[in-house]
């Protein structure tokens, strides 16, 4: 009797042993692919400054698709079989692992962002610095009161963020700099450096450090009405030619009068060479009185010898 | 003849020269009576000057503390200045005085010196000495006090007001601008009430001093305010000559690096409609912008001065 329920004790585990080897854990065998399980689709926008050469800030508006993928990787799955060396228990235990066919291992799961470029957004009511303004046939927006421009008459101010938005696809900032004196950066290979966009860049002005700078030669030409009526807004464009044998560098203008509409604005000119010239052009919203307005532009070379290059200007209103 | 001639000569020029050996007794008695007679004479001659200008002194320091306590200050200065020229006077009066003393002296000694004089003669020659020499002593502390009055009446001179107004060579009238030390005067009209730039201004004011050889200018923004609390309020807003700054160092930091200058305008009146202070470009010509002419009260002071001298002159 004894001998026969140890017999079926002993028949029961050896079963159970070899039950065991058998349904051992899965195990993650070579990678396969990636699988995309769900995507998530959001429409958005993005604007930037584009380059325009008409001392007018330009905004160029896309639309984007922002598509999140939640992905999952795949690999092959393997078996592991344990196989005993039953005859000699002093040898080690070996362990097979068999590709199980058909089957695969679900690993890292994981999402990923893919923006995707929807075109410009054309005459879209917009908000751009707290004002409702339309963009144009080609989804550019044109600042076309100068305000970014006035925003850096401060010299002071070294960078303006920008919030634009729509409704149904909210709110974006962009910071812009204006950088008067630019230096070469050293390019890393393989180091993409994000750069902010800059007024003067946009505006295809050469600010880098001149390696030497020199104010003859250079000759002021001033376009302005003399005369306008009371509120108008008029511009006023000054173009600087250089004659000279040497560039001149960096050179900036701002005018400076009583009247403050028309007082510290700035010009910007930057590096001109020998036989070039550069123009910029403001725009002044007249007082409401008639009279005459008297103003100057004074120049200054950021790192250059000083311009002696004084205009002295005056618009009559009516 | 020509040997009796000779004769002649020869005792001629013998008798003079016994005449000089005191061959002459009456002669020589004669000559030391004049001597002592003479020194008598100038004795009382110096007595009676000294009397004199004691005298004058006394008038002198009477009419200064007179003249001090005067309301009218052209008629003070013009007091000052007589008091003066009598002090000078009288410090001259005592240098020639000094001189006779001098030769008095000299002639004292010689007359004693000479000898053979009689006793009430000899004892009124060194009387004479004593009192020359006490004459001398009283005149070296008239002389200080006289010196000290000069001092003073310099000092009172000094102190005298500037006039409240004057009229300048070319007939402008300036007035007065009380700031203590800091007092100046202003023209009284503006010399230009518009239409001027501050370079035209400027270049007038320049002449204006070369013709009038005293500077004057245009204000500046301190003697604006000084005109100001005095009550003095232009009839058109005015140029100043100080270049226009505020606190904000940011903002005179651009001025300097453009290299465009901007003034001070005083316009108490807004004619020009912005405020009562700001800056404006020296090229600027506005009909309501004109300027005054400033100058210092020492200018003032010398045009008073000038003019009353003149008037003594003429008296």
């Amino acid at each position: 009797m004894m001998r026969r329920i140890l017999g079926v004790l002993m028949a029961i585990a050896a079963f159970t042993t070899l039950l065991n080897a058998q349904t051992k854990e899965p195990r993650r065998g070579k990678y396969l692919r990636t699988e995309i399980r769900k995507t998530d689709r959001k429409e958005d926008f993005a604007f930037t400054l584009v380059e325009s050469s008409a001392s007018l800030p330009c905004f160029s508006f896309r639309y984007k698709t922002i598509l999140t993928h939640h992905e999952v990787r795949i690999y092959e799955m393997l078996m592991e079989v344990v196989r005993e060396n039953a005859g000699n228990p002093s040898e080690r235990t070996l362990v097979d692992y068999i590709l199980v066919p058909d089957q695969v291992f679900e690993g890292e799961k994981s999402t990923r962002e893919e923006v995707v470029d929807g075109g410009p957004m054309v005459n879209k009511k917009i908000s751009f610095d707290n004002k409702t303004v339309n963009t144009d046939a080609k989804g550019f927006y044109f600042d076309s009161r100068q305000e970014i421009v006035t925003k850096f008459d401060d010299l002071r101010v070294k960078e303006v963020r920008v919030v634009a938005g729509c409704d149904e696809l909210g709110v974006k900032n962009l910071t812009i700099t204006r950088n008067m004196i630019r230096r070469e950066v050293a390019k890393l290979p393989g180091v993409v450096v994000e750069e902010t966009p800059d007024l003067l860049d946009a505006f295809g002005l050469d600010f880098h450090q001149p390696k030497q700078s020199s104010p003859d030669g250079v000759s002021i030409k001033v376009t302005a009405p003399a005369q306008a009526k009371a509120g108008d807004i008029v511009s006023i464009t000054v173009e600087v030619s250089n004659a000279g044998p040497k560039p001149v560098g960096n050179l900036l203008a701002r005018s400076f009068s009583a009247e403050g509409a028309i007082s510290d604005k700035m010009f910007y000119f930057g590096n001109i060479q020998p036989g070039k010239k550069v123009s910029f052009m403001r725009l002044v919203t007249l007082p409401e009185r008639a009279g005459t307005i008297f103003y100057a532009l004074g120049f200054w070379s950021v790192l250059g010898p000083a311009p002696k290059l004084e205009q002295q200007l005056s618009i009559i209103t009516e | 003849m020509k040997l009796l001639l000779l004769i002649i000569l020869g005792c001629v020029l013998c008798h003079a020269q016994n005449k000089s050996q005191g061959d002459f007794p009456a002669l020589e008695e004669y000559e030391k009576r004049s001597a002592v007679l003479k020194i008598r004479e100038m004795l009382l001659n110096e007595t009676d000057s000294k009397e004199k200008r004691d005298k004058n002194v006394q008038k002198i320091e009477a009419s200064f503390y007179t003249a001090q306590r005067m309301a009218d200050s052209d008629a003070q200065l013009a007091e000052y200045i007589r008091i003066r020229h009598a002090v000078q006077d009288v410090l001259e009066d005592m240098k020639d005085s000094t001189g006779r003393q001098v030769e008095l002296s000299g002639l004292i000694d010689k007359a004693m010196a000479a000898g053979g004089l009689l006793p009430q003669v000899s004892d009124y020659l060194v009387e004479a000495r004593t009192q020359l020499r006490g004459m001398g002593i009283a005149q070296d502390n008239l002389s200080k006090r006289m010196q000290g009055l000069l001092g003073r009446i310099k000092v009172s001179i000094q102190n005298v007001p500037p006039p409240r107004l004057f009229t300048s060579r070319t007939g402008i009238e300036f007035q007065l601008i009380p700031a203590g030390k800091n007092a100046f005067y202003v023209s009284s009209k503006p010399i230009s009430e518009g239409n001027v730039t501050l370079d035209e201004a400027y270049f007038y004011a320049r002449d204006f001093s070369q013709r009038e050889k005293a500077v004057y200018k245009l204000p500046t923004m301190a003697e604006m305010k000084l005109m100001n609390q005095a009550g003095f309020k232009p009839i058109c807003a005015i140029w100043s000559i100080q270049p226009w700054g505020t606190e904000d160092a940011d903002v005179v930091r651009m001025t300097d690096r453009f290299g465009v200058k901007m003034y001070w305008i005083w316009d108490p009146a807004c004619k020009l409609g912005r405020q009562p202070t700001f800056g404006e470009l020296k090229f600027a010509k506005y009909p309501a912008l004109g300027y005054y002419l400033v100058t210092s009260a020492r200018t003032g002071w010398q045009n008073r001065w000038d003019k009353i001298v003149a008037e003594m002159a003429k008296q």
